[in-house]
């Protein structure tokens, strides 16, 4: 059991665009924060907002922000956020051992069928 | 041909071999992969002809008197021109992504608020040329070779790290802050507000939390600086739009500066300057007042529950739009028209097919820089936007 | 990560016994990273068996020369996605090509050096580039402006 699985992190996560192909939940983390919290690439982590939350598969970006990290304009971030938000917010990330968000789950819960 | 694969609207994507030469990842993604995931025509569940879809929809917009058309991004000129008509005939709500995306730095220029210019007059001319809260290496990968930083220009032909300036104001340091390193700045934003008072300090010779009195000496050197402004700038300046045109005012009684918005759909601008033709209104306008509002932006009216019916026309709000909107499009009856599978229209009543604009069918769009663009398709679609949209204005 | 030559020099013998016709293995590690020279030419490395873990390395090491150009030029496509600085900001082709790949086109010359195919860099005329030749210069801009270290030389 890895200890960071049992702590939350405080991060600053950039909401951007991307220009490569985009499948998966992913959050890019900035690799020295990411390192510094125990996280490492191909890592699954929550991302927890007020009172809601989704799975992002970690990968590592030098160009993420240095006390977080970014995600693609997605339906995961729109699910997570409101428009005072829309392009940067501060939200708990914590290693989880379940697998990354897909859409469908997202509109289940959108759908408030769970 | 002409990439509709995002507002640069590059106009050398060349084919050999069976490749696609010149464009993006971006763009070679969007030309080449226009087959795939195709939308179906489908009414509650069931697969249709298109003319049935059409019919159902007809019947939809009928049976309403609070509807709104929101999208058309994507769509050309000339069908977004028969969407405004539509919205006209039903007295209803018209909206695009816009009202949450770059719409006020359009309404603005078109106000003639703000001076603004063209791309090949930024390639030509400009000097200092400031990035601020957008990454195009990400949203208009061309952006700086094609138009901006690295050309040679008419006046500007010794090369990017002698003729120009580069300026970037991001909250962290994004592919293109990476880039400037000779002659260039980068500034780590943290407050826009707060950065935009430091130039107006400096300007005053006055000391001020951002150092940024380097930059306005690079601007007073030239007679063509421009910024380019984003959705980071937009969501930064928190609704006081006039703290960043009074800067721009103020810098242009000392040296000329310009500014154009970077980011958005291939012709969210076009829909801005169509809508604007006909109402002197840019966006989030309601037939039925005769005015716009933010109220009657797509977001806003959803989330109050104050229309029945949407048309969604290319865009995708059940996953682009926050939880508190998208949430109460259950509550509502969607027709969804696109060229490609949306998740929206999975719990649509209607869903339509259209044809990829500038892949499939002619028309028009307007650059980023309000340059008008005429579109050069390589295949051909009878059913796009402009014949969806004639048969529904006829049904009306 | 860039290859140096004393990344090269840390795994040869270390013992300057002329063997490969160079004075020492320092400059037979320079020869090695501009492939003036192969691994097989050091001989004791092959011969003496207290050398085969280091061969091992090296062999692993010197992998990446093998997808370089002559010029020592590796595109990682991965990383790249066709923004296009590099077709633009390329020295040659902004004096050969004015008013394509100059003036930020793509290029309207038969044979430049870089084109975007498909979105991704693709080289295909090393031959022009001034890393090339005799009387080549170790230029690196289109490295400098690929934000996404797409384009890496051999030498760092």
């Amino acid at each position: 059991m890895r200890l960071t699985k049992l702590m939350k992190f405080e991060a600053f996560i950039v909401v951007a665009r991307i220009s490569w192909e985009q499948k998966k939940a992913i959050i890019y983390l900035n690799p020295e924060f990411a390192k510094k919290n125990g996280i490492r690439e191909g890592d699954v982590v929550s991302v927890i907002k007020g009172e809601r939350k989704a799975n992002f598969r970690v990968k590592f970006l030098d160009t993420a922000p240095e006390n977080g990290g970014m995600i693609p304009n997605s339906i995961y971030t729109s699910y997570l956020l409101d428009f005072n938000t829309f392009k940067n917010f501060r939200a708990y990330i914590e290693i989880v051992e379940e697998e990354e968000s897909k859409p469908e789950e997202i509109v289940d819960i959108i759908m408030n069928k769970k | 041909m002409i990439c509709t694969g995002c507002s640069c609207l590059c106009d050398d994507i060349e084919f050999e071999n069976g490749k696609i030469l010149n464009a993006c990842e971006k763009g070679f993604r969007h030309i080449s992969g226009y087959k795939e995931r195709r939308a179906k025509n489908i009414v509650n569940g069931k697969e249709v002809d298109v003319d049935t879809a059409i019919d159902k929809a007809l019947e939809i917009l009928k049976s309403t008197k609070k509807a709104v058309i929101y999208g058309l991004d994507t769509s050309t000129v000339e069908a977004q021109r028969i969407a405004i008509k539509i919205s006209e005939k039903l007295n209803c709500y018209i909206d695009d992504n816009s009202s949450f995306c770059l719409g006020e730095f359009v309404e603005a220029i078109l106000k003639k608020e703000v001076p603004t210019s063209t791309l090949e007059e930024v390639r030509d001319k400009a000097y200092v040329i400031l990035y601020w809260g957008t990454n195009p290496y990400h949203s208009l990968p061309r952006h700086m070779s094609k138009f901006t930083y690295y050309p040679r220009g008419s006046k500007r032909n010794r090369g990017y790290d002698e003729d120009r300036f580069l300026v970037v104001i991001d909250v962290r340091k994004s592919e293109v802050a990476k880039l400037a390193k000779k002659n260039a700045r980068f500034i780590k934003v943290e407050n826009d507000i707060e950065l935009i008072e430091s130039f107006l300090k400096a300007i005053e010779g006055k000391a001020s939390k951002y150092d940024v009195a380097g930059i306005l000496r690079e601007m007073k050197r030239a007679d063509f600086n421009v910024i380019f402004g984003g959705l980071g700038l937009k969501y930064g300046l928190k609704g006081n739009y006039s703290y960043l045109y009074n800067l721009i005012k103020k810098i242009n009684e000392f040296t000329p500066l310009f500014f154009i918005p970077a980011g958005f759909h291939s012709n969210m601008r076009g829909f801005n300057e169509t809508l604007f033709e006909e109402v002197r209104a840019i966006n989030k306008f309601s037939f039925l007042e005769k005015k716009s509002s933010p109220s009657f932006a797509f977001s806003e009216l959803v989330k109050n529950e104050n229309v029945d019916v949407a048309m969604i026309v290319g865009t995708d709000p059940l996953s682009s739009l926050p939880y508190e909107v998208s949430r109460k499009l259950l509550d509502m009856k969607k027709i969804v028209i696109d060229p490609r599978e949306t998740i929206t229209a999975k719990i649509a009543e209607v869903s339509i097919c259209s044809a990829f604009s500038g892949i499939e069918t002619e028309g028009e769009m307007v650059r980023s820089d309000g340059i008008r663009v005429k579109l050069s398709p390589i295949d051909k679609s009878e059913i796009d936007d402009v014949y969806i949209f004639k048969k529904i204005l006829e049904g009306l | 990560m860039p290859l140096t030559p004393m990344e090269i020099y840390k795994l040869l013998p270390k013992t300057n016994c002329k063997r490969c016709g160079e004075q020492t293995c320092m400059s037979f590690a320079f020869k090695l990273l501009n492939r003036d020279k192969k691994i097989d030419d050091c001989k004791p490395l092959f011969e003496e068996k207290k050398y085969e873990v280091q061969l091992k390395k090296l062999q692993e090491l010197l992998k990446p020369l093998e997808k370089a150009t002559e010029t020592g030029l590796i595109v990682n496509s991965e990383r790249c996605n066709g923004c296009g600085n590099c077709v633009v900001v390329c020295p040659v082709h902004v004096e050969r090509d004015p008013r394509g790949a100059g003036i930020g086109k793509g290029p309207l010359i038969r044979d430049p050096i870089y084109r975007i195919e498909n979105g991704k860099l693709v080289v295909l005329n090393v031959h022009a580039c001034r890393r090339y030749g005799k009387n080549r210069i170790l230029c690196i801009v289109c490295r400098e402006n690929c934000p996404t270290d797409a384009i890496s030389f051999l030498e760092g």
